[in-house]
């Protein structure tokens, strides 16, 4: 790294070397058995230099032609983006991203603990159809740059998720959980799936109209999502965000609090430094209901007149690799708990609907905070009770009118994920008078 | 690389290998800003062992380890094999040699960088210069790949895969309004495909201007009519997905819900998926289990009459090999994916089916989509209400969901105006694929459900 750092330095006024090595492997289950075991180890390379002002990027799989990475970075600023910013050199904080136990874990353990999973969800549900898979990975993240800084982290991930399937071989529900560290299903949270799959077996349909509904924590991110494009230093240097001239207002109802929290002792996103070395900070983006802070890398942040957030990441939606562009993204993005539990929401609704997964998440006008979602897997409530599963409904609104119709914030907090990548944390909400299409 | 590869593999079981190199050219402008101009090359592999029904997959990054990596999948296959309780066997697929070259009548990789970003600038200034327009992001992208397979059964392809797109979002905005309009081009090997299109780029920009003065949709059930680009994305999404046989190989109950010959929809309704049709942003020549890539009906004339198969899949179900095992890149074991698949040209002009809608919406456009099976959801990019049989006023955020064995027998109109998406994304199983195909005729559907406020 810092030979590669030192040439390209012989040409450009900055330069920043960044190397992430990956090393995963999971095991997938299928009808309830052992399926395939499958893993990877990848090594990604990338160089950033600035010349003349303007930024300029290489990408490799590897250091074997470090003078064709120079190369190909310094060509590249010829057309590169202008750039007001200066590589960061701030030391970074200690934060507890790494797991041993989860690093080392063999093929027989990850195994194993999935089989368990399984088999104690199938003694409740005989003759059910189950998918699993259970994983582990370990990222090390090394950053060398021209200011001086120079920091590595490592951050492992455990991810556990089961399926079930209606007798017509559909998904009919699931739980999924993802940590820095080890953890199991306890018997509670098998439980906790099984009556889901129970309340499902009962198709019913609603009339269309406005309802109170719960997003339970792995639909929440659905809602969170528009927050994130909303508060995207992309959005706010842009100016397509509807918030960006609302810092110190009072956007939401006060009980709700949003954190970045890239500290968070083995969460999900925990990370020392950003992906431009940027070191880690946690800030409130909603406290109270009140706007606080926005997401910015180095580009986003020098546009804009803000300082960078630690929130510079190679990474979108759909991708999460070295060559993607550095973009303002979330670390562990966190909507604080409140005080009942999500049983005793549901106990206080005469009629409603508990939303437990959507489809259509990542479409439609997100940075204006506009949703239309189907409703993957949902629930009617009926006097405080879950009697069956919403067919063929959609639920849609504005998140800048539906968190100010909070009813309940739940105690639980659970991982909450962005279609494939986990983006988060989350309780079940429960809203006032959302619109449901239906039949 | 033959022998390299060829030297790693054992005869223990099923083994394979992929090794590529990749080089992704990006040019990107937001709104009047260049900002990305990016060459980045990849390279790396990928390991698979079959051995009693256990799959052991990993990748690697350089070819020496290929030797290493195959152990390693044996270690987890054998592991994962003695659980198994029936023994896997894979549907037989011609040993193959060959050796596939792309020659498109323009080449990208032959036209200087500076002449594509001159071209992402000239559309990217068209949309800018009509005031109501925010932003934008306009972005070129060249995939140049070199792929290489063996496996232990004799197969060695080195083919060449290529695909030049553009695409451009369009936001335009008003208060705190804001539209999307997005509109791709090119979708093939061919870089003469991506020029002359400024009369289609400026009527979506207008078109995006005149969203902010559309109605938004009211919820409810419609009868609609799609575009091509709605209908395409229905189609991928509603079924395209559901006939993938990796969902049902394992699933006796699907199965049952997937028996060949049901009748899935009116006569009319006919859909296919097509790696062999050259040009498309999901055409190829070999899948990454080697199997060459085939015309396969899925409906016909309403009935079910095939699904997209792996070797595994078709084993498992004692059918044909469709050669549809698809991955993003090495990082990734091959799934069962589509291709190029499409609704099949049927016989009403776009203007008789419109005439026969008292009271509806003509959606036009895909904003993305998504399905768990049976229910599938997508948005549209714009529409517009029809009353007695008249297109009038534009309608904005219109979001469809349905169940899908419902939404096809309500197909009741398909057009003679089949058109093909010339860009497509598809997630499933962690991998987000690029090269992913679709396209249909206009198409009428009775009873949709809409998502609004």
């Amino acid at each position: 790294m810092e030979k590669l750092l030192k040439l390209a330095l012989g040409r450009a006024e900055q330069a920043e070397v960044y190397v992430r090595t990956e090393s995963s492997q999971s095991a997938r289950f299928t009808n309830g058995v052992l399926k395939g075991i499958s893993g990877s180890d990848t090594i990604g390379v990338q160089l950033r230099v600035i010349v003349d002002g303007r930024l300029g990027v290489a990408t490799a799989t590897s250091f074997e032609d470090r003078e064709d990475l120079v190369k190909r970075a310094i060509e590249s600023t010829r057309y590169g983006e202008p750039v007001k910013f200066r590589f960061p050199n701030a030391p970074a904080p200690n934060v507890k991203s790494f797991d041993p136990k989860v690093a080392e874990m063999s093929q027989e353990e990850l195994v194993a603990r999935g089989e368990s999973v399984i088999s104690r969800l199938s003694k409740l549900l005989p003759g059910v159809s189950i998918d699993g898979g259970i994983g582990n990975s370990v990222k090390t993240v090394k950053i060398l740059n021209s200011s001086g800084f120079s920091g590595e982290y490592s951050a492992t991930g455990f991810s556990l998720g089961v399926y079930t399937k209606s007798d017509k071989g559909f998904g009919q529900t699931g739980d999924w959980d993802e940590s820095g560290k080890v953890f199991d299903f306890d018997d509670a949270r098998i439980e906790e799936i099984a009556a889901k799959h129970r309340a499902a077996d009962n198709r019913v349909t609603v009339p269309t109209g406005k309802y109170t509904v719960v997003f339970t924590p792995m639909a929440m991110w659905s809602l969170l999502l528009r927050l994130v494009a909303g508060v995207s230093g992309d959005a706010i240097a842009k100016s397509t965000s509807p918030i960006k001239e609302k810092l110190g207002e009072k956007i939401f109802d006060s009980r709700i609090t949003v954190l970045d929290d890239p500290l968070m002792e083995y969460g999900l996103r925990s990370c020392a430094f950003d992906d431009e070395g940027v070191a880690s900070r946690t800030k409130a983006i909603v406290e109270n209901g009140v706007l606080k802070s926005f997401m910015f890398d180095l580009a986003t942040a020098a546009e804009a007149g803000f300082e960078p957030t630690g929130n510079g990441f190679k990474r979108a939606l759909f991708a999460d690799d070295v060559e993607v562009k550095v973009s303002p993204q979330p670390t562990n993005f966190v909507l604080k708990p409140g005080d009942l539990s999500t049983e005793e929401i549901i106990r206080d609704i005469k009629e409603g609907i508990v939303v437990d997964s959507v489809m259509g998440g990542h479409t439609g006008n997100i940075v204006a905070g506009e949703f239309s979602l189907n409703i993957g897997s949902g629930f009617l409530v009926k006097d405080g009770k879950l009697v069956g599963k919403v067919m063929d409904a959609m639920v849609a609104g504005n998140i800048y009118d539906v968190f100010n119709q909070v009813l309940a914030i739940g105690s639980e907090s659970r991982a909450t994920r962005a279609v494939f990548y986990g983006m988060g944390y989350s309780p079940a909400v429960s809203f006032k008078d959302l619109v449901v299409a239906c039949k | 690389m033959k022998e390299i590869l060829r030297k790693a593999m054992t005869t223990e079981g099923y083994q394979d290998l992929r090794y590529e190199d990749v080089t992704t050219t990006t040019i990107q402008y937001t709104g009047r800003e260049l900002k990305e101009v990016s060459v980045a090359r990849k390279s790396g592999g990928h390991a698979r062992a079959l051995v009693n029904g256990g799959w052991g997959s990993y990748s690697f990054t350089t070819p020496d380890a290929a030797r290493t990596t195959i152990e390693k999948c044996l270690g987890a296959a054998r592991l994962v094999g003695g659980r198994s309780k029936s023994p896997l066997v894979l549907a037989k697929a011609p040993v193959v040699e060959d050796v596939i070259r792309v020659a498109p009548k323009v080449d990208p990789r032959q036209i200087p960088l500076d002449q594509k970003k001159a071209l992402a600038e000239e559309y990217n200034s068209l949309v800018l210069a009509n005031p109501a327009v925010q932003t934008t992001v306009t972005t070129y992208t060249e995939i140049a790949a070199r792929k290489f397979f063996a496996n232990n059964e004799g197969t060695y392809i080195d083919q060449e895969q290529l695909l030049a797109v553009l695409t451009i979002r369009i936001m335009t905005k008003e208060g705190n309004l804001v539209q999307r309009v997005s509109v791709a081009l090119g979708g093939s090997p061919d870089y003469s495909l991506l020029e002359g299109h400024q009369a289609l780029v400026e009527e979506k920009t207008r078109q995006a201007a005149a969203l902010l003065k559309a109605e938004p949709v009211k919820a409810g059930r419609y009868t609609v009519i799609l575009d091509p680009g709605a209908a395409g994305v229905f189609i991928h999404e509603a079924f395209g997905h559901l006939s993938e046989a990796d969902g049902l190989a394992d699933n006796p109950k699907l199965q049952k819900t997937m028996t060949l010959g049901s009748e899935f929809g009116l006569p009319i309704l006919s859909v296919v998926d097509d790696p062999s049709w050259e040009g498309h942003p999901g055409s190829y020549v070999y899948d990454e289990e080697g199997v060459k890539g085939a015309r396969t009906y899925l409906i016909r004339e309403g009935k079910l009459v095939g699904r997209l198969h792996s070797r595994e899949t078709a084993g498992k179900l004692g059918e044909e090999v469709t050669g549809n095992a698809r991955a993003k890149d090495y990082s990734f074991a091959p799934v069962v994916r589509m291709s190029n698949i499409f609704i099949d040209k049927g016989e009403t002009p776009f203007d008789e089916m419109v005439a026969s809608v008292d009271s509806g919406l003509y959606l036009v456009g895909a904003a993305g989509g998504q399905t768990s099976g049976e229910a599938f959801t997508f948005g549209t990019q714009l529409g517009y209400k029809i009353e007695n049989g008249k297109i009038t006023g534009m309608v904005r955020d219109a979001v469809l969901s349905g169940n899908l064995f419902e939404t096809l027998r309500n197909i009741v109109a398909v057009g003679n105006d089949l058109e093909m998406n010339r860009s497509g994304g598809c997630g499933k199983a962690g991998q987000i694929l690029v090269g992913s195909g679709h396209g249909a005729p206009h198409i009428k559907i009775l009873n949709m459900t809409i998502g609004g406020k």
